[in-house]
């Protein structure tokens, strides 16, 4: 009970008030936004998503303005040249051999000259002959050839003749070399593997660069994204924060022509816009601004029926604020948080429909480039030359994520529900 | 509760009448003849062929007779496709879709939900953080990105699948993965949300402070009230698997319902194009009139106005 | 005299979360006699609904029970496994909670829930449980029972609910029943019912309760006995005559204080007890209360005093104030001698 107790004299003195503890609450309260903001930076993986973004915007935005080539320069002799380069070496000239066995002079760090001209086409023998300084370049591109043509003969007969075995033909075709340099007789073999300097992602089928062309398309997909998203938050909370806060008969009206226009997927209407008004960057911004503010006005709708009834409100009509008072300076820094959040997913939501109506043939045509019609154009050829489809389409899955992650976190730091 | 039903299936009429009116209005608005389009006609042929399809008349005349002709079934004839009716072409389409989207759907209500749950159980450890990543992958990589490099892995690297057609069950697995992708993650991390609420109710508590055990209180008392809000997104995943439709088709070359529309948009068949998209519309309307009756049944709480 | 029936010992439970050990409850002991009622008063954060939490084993992540015993019919339940607890839930130890709408599961009626429990600890079959599960709601004063029990939660009013609750609670028989804030939720005229009912149940069964609030008035109603706690421990323990009439404690004094008199003609300040409760997560090493208390001492701030027992040996107290060396306090001996409510 009493163990070891120093019962000194003072002990039994009342306590001053300043030793008691009582009033002082140990953390301090930041007001919703430090504490939203504080916790969204700690966030580390909205944090790098941001940065990502705001690197991805800055590159789209500038780098094009300064790149020696544009997007819509062409070289067909430079048609479709990769990111990296298998190049040969005779006589201390340099070149690459293109995917239609046409050679193109290079330098040996990359950099692209010119389409070296063939000096007599064998068509009959499929070969194409070259002069390199007075040494002969043979291209020989018949044995894959010749293998496929006995291969398809052989397919032909079979059809009629079960009993023929392709196995072997097969064999052979899968077997057979593409092509074959020969310089004096002596085959050639690749002495390097080089980066492409003139252009550093390579080139599309008409000899554009891939590069500046992913970046242009990236302004195109983000202004739709951003500008779409823009016009359907002002719409969407207008016409939302007008249905809460009027109520009655006009907000039942109101939301019923919502409900009817939801009931189809917002999609079609967008696709039916677009053949209607055809393809450019207006139509498909129109067309996403006309669709995608519903979700926007349900939830601006029912934040503003939930604050409505709060008691702030009714203090401030009973102080005499007129209707449009209450709505800018009361409800609506109150119900930021959520719209915020709501926008927010909306950017990469309109960057994807975009690239979706580009790559199935709406939205976004040539000669402009968005990085959906991006992957459509590189969509005919991208079993031999993968580069084209799948650069355009890691950035737009990358700044999709980018956007989403972000988002998902902004959603955590401003709900006050956070268990932590 | 019927007349609930009633009127669901009344507003869902309207609103067919609606998306048909709302197409028809738009494929008038559209600048230029469908019969510009195409060579050039000498004009009594010209005459002929506007009189067959209706196209002299005044455009009230001719919305009246499109509703006729719907209601009755007939969905118009298709301009570029001489001969054949809007109907025979759907209806060659659109068994192929159906296939896809039924195993589509059949895989991302299976596997979403099971994942889901699994996810939520094991919040935060292991499993839920994978499931985590491969769903936001799944949510945020578009479609037709997936669909182009599942081609290009399994079949230029790989072999493992053809790479377009729909004859073999393995050409099957593409299309079916790609259509669904989107909404497997959707579904995902909507149980996941779902399931995690539900776990923190009081009524849980109540379970257990009743000695059920586990197993019971997660099957009997959570599952039932975890799924109420995946049942409201079954609707809008049927648009979802019909818009992932065009894409997926037009890479995997399957000649579905999906890439007829698009190829229709790109050849501005408009008849074709309205008469899929009222197709589309109804097709959804109804699917959503369905989950709605279905959730009366779930859920007992709703009001019924 | 009456056998007990719970008796805790020096329990202690913590909330191990990422910013540290919350010690929500630091060494409580009481018990429960045969056919009693206990009430716990306290207020939010004193640690009585993680006392209940931790008898039932029902503390979630990251709450756990740190040390202690928990004797219920001699054996003890803290060293029992989850399996062995469910046997006991709902089946020897019931409990009901605090808000009756969020306590009932929205999809299933009123019937099965109360049914459930019945089958699975009385082994009966669904349609005899059925039958079961109606007495239970006549037994509750529910009226209309046999259209009732097909209802479902959402259709019932408030104080219908609790009384579900009840129902599901005694549907087999428990021997003690523990209600953690039964009538906060409900309108004045309702607690009354429901504080009556379990009244009634108590003694018509033979059940004992263990009532948890932060009312005082509550308690006066039903309890024989009462517990006080504060800051994760108890302060004062007594019967209702001790607490009410000859309270030794000086936050007890200040609850009683702080009752308002509804019949009065003067008028009065309501006295709060002024101060917020102490930070669980390091705690006061001293008494908790001494932030808060007129009278406290330097001693009070420097150790947790012992417990010193009144006159029976049934009513105590941990206060410094009680120690033989203490120094008197005029105001302090007079409110001992009993505390007129609301004054």
């Amino acid at each position: 009970m009493e163990s070891n107790l120093k019962l000194s004299s003072n002990m039994w003195e009342p306590l001053p008030k300043s030793e008691k503890d009582a009033e002082e609450v140990s953390r301090q309260s930041l007001t919703f936004w430090q504490d939203a903001s504080r916790r969204l930076k700690q966030n580390k993986v909205s944090m790098v998503s941001l940065v990502i973004i705001a690197i991805i915007i800055i590159a789209c935005v500038f780098v094009p303005m300064f790149y020696p080539i544009t997007y819509g320069e062409q070289v067909l002799d430079f048609a479709n040249i990769g990111i990296t380069m298998d190049i040969y070496e005779i006589n201390g000239n340099y070149f690459y051999m293109n995917g239609e066995y046409y050679l193109i002079d290079v330098d040996p760090d990359g950099t692209l000259l010119q389409k070296h001209p063939i000096l007599k086409d064998d068509g009959e023998n499929k070969k194409y002959i070259y002069d390199f300084g007075g040494q002969e370049v043979i291209v020989d591109y018949s044995p894959y050839f010749n293998a496929k043509l006995e291969y398809m003969k052989l397919e032909n007969k079979s059809k009629k003749n079960p009993s023929i075995d392709l196995t072997e033909a097969k064999h052979n075709l899968d077997n057979a070399k593409k092509v074959e340099i020969t310089a004096s007789g002596k085959e050639l073999t690749p002495v390097d593997k080089v980066h492409n300097k003139t252009y550093i992602l390579g080139t599309d089928n008409l000899g554009r660069d891939m590069f500046v062309r992913i970046l242009h398309g990236g302004r195109i997909s983000l202004i739709v994204g951003f500008v779409a998203t823009f016009v359907n938050f002002i719409i969407g909370v207008l016409y939302g924060g007008i249905s809460g806060y009027v109520g009655g008969r006009t907000d039942n009206i109101m939301m019923r022509i919502v409900d009817v226009i939801n009931a189809i997927p917002t999609l079609l209407y967008v696709i039916l816009l677009m053949v209607v008004m055809d393809n450019g960057i207006m139509p498909i911004i129109i067309a996403l601004s006309i669709t995608y503010w519903l979700s926007m006005a349900r939830l601006v709708r029912s934040q503003v029926l939930g604050l409505k009834e709060q008691e702030f409100v009714l203090a401030a009509q009973s102080l005499g604020a007129s209707t449009k008072r209450i709505m800018f300076s009361h409800l609506i820094p109150n119900m930021m948080g959520p719209i915020m959040v709501s926008a927010t997913m909306q950017i990469p939501s309109a960057i994807f429909t975009e690239s979706f109506l580009s790559f199935v043939g709406l939205g976004i045509s040539a000669p402009e480039a968005s990085w959906g019609s991006l992957c459509n154009d590189a969509l005919l050829t991208y079993m031999t030359y993968p580069y084209q489809l799948f650069l355009p389409a890691f950035a737009i899955s990358i700044t999709i994520l980018a956007f989403n992650l972000f988002s998902d976190g902004l959603r955590d730091a401003l709900d006050p529900k956070q268990r932590k | 509760m019927f007349k609930y039903i009633v009127k669901r299936i009344i507003s869902s009429i309207i609103t067919i009448w609606f998306i048909m009116t709302l197409t028809f209005i738009l494929m008038k608005s559209i600048p230029g003849d469908p019969l510009s389009m195409g060579k050039a006609l000498q004009p009594e042929v010209e005459a002929a062929v506007r009189a067959k399809y209706g196209l002299d008349k005044p455009n009230i005349e001719q919305y009246f007779t499109y509703m006729k002709n719907f209601v009755h079934g007939d969905f118009g004839v298709s301009y570029k496709k001489i001969g054949l009716t809007t109907n025979q072409i759907i209806g060659d389409g659109f068994p192929y879709s159906l296939k896809i989207g039924a195993w589509s759907s059949l895989l991302v209500i299976v596997v979403g939900i099971l994942f889901g749950i699994i996810s939520a159980l094991k919040q935060n450890k292991l499993p839920d953080r994978v499931m985590m990543i491969i769903s936001t992958l799944g949510a945020t990589i578009p479609s037709f990105v997936f669909a182009t490099m599942f081609i290009y892995v399994f079949n230029r690297k790989l072999g493992w699948v053809p790479a377009f057609g729909a004859n073999s069950w393995k050409s099957y697995i593409g299309p079916v993965l790609c259509i669904g992708m989107f909404s497997l993650a959707y579904v995902t991390r909507l149980t996941r949300t779902s399931v995690l609420d539900v776990m923190q109710q009081d009524y849980i508590r109540t379970a257990r402070a009743k000695g059920l055990s586990e197993g019971v209180v997660i099957v009997k008392h959570a599952l039932r009230n975890a799924l109420i809000p995946v049942v409201s997104y079954i609707g809008p995943m049927i648009a979802a698997l019909l818009t992932g439709s065009f894409v997926v088709e037009k890479v995997f070359g399957i000649a579905g319902i999906g890439s007829l529309f698009t190829t229709s948009i790109t050849n501005r068949d408009y008849t074709l194009i309205m008469g899929i998209t009222v197709f589309f519309g109804i097709f959804i309307v109804i699917a959503t009139l369905l989950v709605d009756i279905l959730y009366v049944f779930i859920d007992p709480r709703i009001k019924y106005d | 005299m009456s056998e007990k029936l719970l008796e805790v010992k020096n329990l202690r439970t913590s909330f191990f979360t990422h910013l540290g050990e919350v010690k929500a409850i630091r060494g409580i002991s009481f018990d429960v006699e045969k056919g009693e009622s206990l009430g716990i008063v306290g207020e939010s954060g004193s640690g009585k609904s993680v006392a209940s939490l931790s008898i039932m084993k029902l503390l979630l992540y990251p709450g756990k029970i740190v040390g202690g015993e928990i004797i219920f019919n001699g054996e003890d339940l803290v060293k029992k496994s989850n399996r062995a607890m469910m046997n006991i839930r709902g089946n020897e130890i019931a409990m009901i909670f605090q808000d009756p709408m969020t306590s009932l599961n929205p999809v299933y009626t009123i019937g099965n829930q109360i049914a459930e429990a019945i089958v699975k600890h009385q082994k009966l079959s669904k349609r005899e449980a059925n039958k079961k599960a109606l007495e239970m709601l006549k037994l509750v004063n529910i009226p209309d029972s046999e259209k009732r029990i097909k209802n479902y939660p959402h259709e019932f009013s408030g104080g219908m609910r609790q009384r579900a609750m009840i129902a599901i609670a005694l549907s087999c028989e428990p021997e003690l029943l523990i209600a953690d804030e039964p009538t906060t939720a409900l309108d004045v005229t309702i607690q009354a019912q429901i504080l009556d009912l379990i009244k009634t149940l108590n003694s018509k069964l033979d059940t004992s309760t263990m009532l948890i609030t932060h009312d005082l008035g509550v308690v006066a109603d039903v309890c024989s006995r009462v517990v006080v706690m504060y800051g994760g421990l108890i302060m004062e323990k007594g019967s209702i005559r001790d607490i009410y009439y000859e309270p030794m404690h000086p936050y007890t004094m200040g609850l009683l204080k702080s009752i308002p008199k509804v019949v009065s003609d003067e008028k009065q300040r309501l006295i709060p007890i002024p101060g917020t409760p102490p930070d669980l997560l390091n705690p006061p090493k001293g008494c908790p209360f001494a932030a808060r208390c007129d009278y406290a001492m330097r001693i009070c701030n420097q150790e947790q005093p012992p417990y010193f027992k009144s006159g029976n040996g049934k009513h105590e107290a941990m206060c410094w104030l009680l120690h033989p060396e203490a120094p008197g306090n005029e105001s302090y001996e007079q409110l001992k001698g009993g505390v007129r409510i609301g004054k």
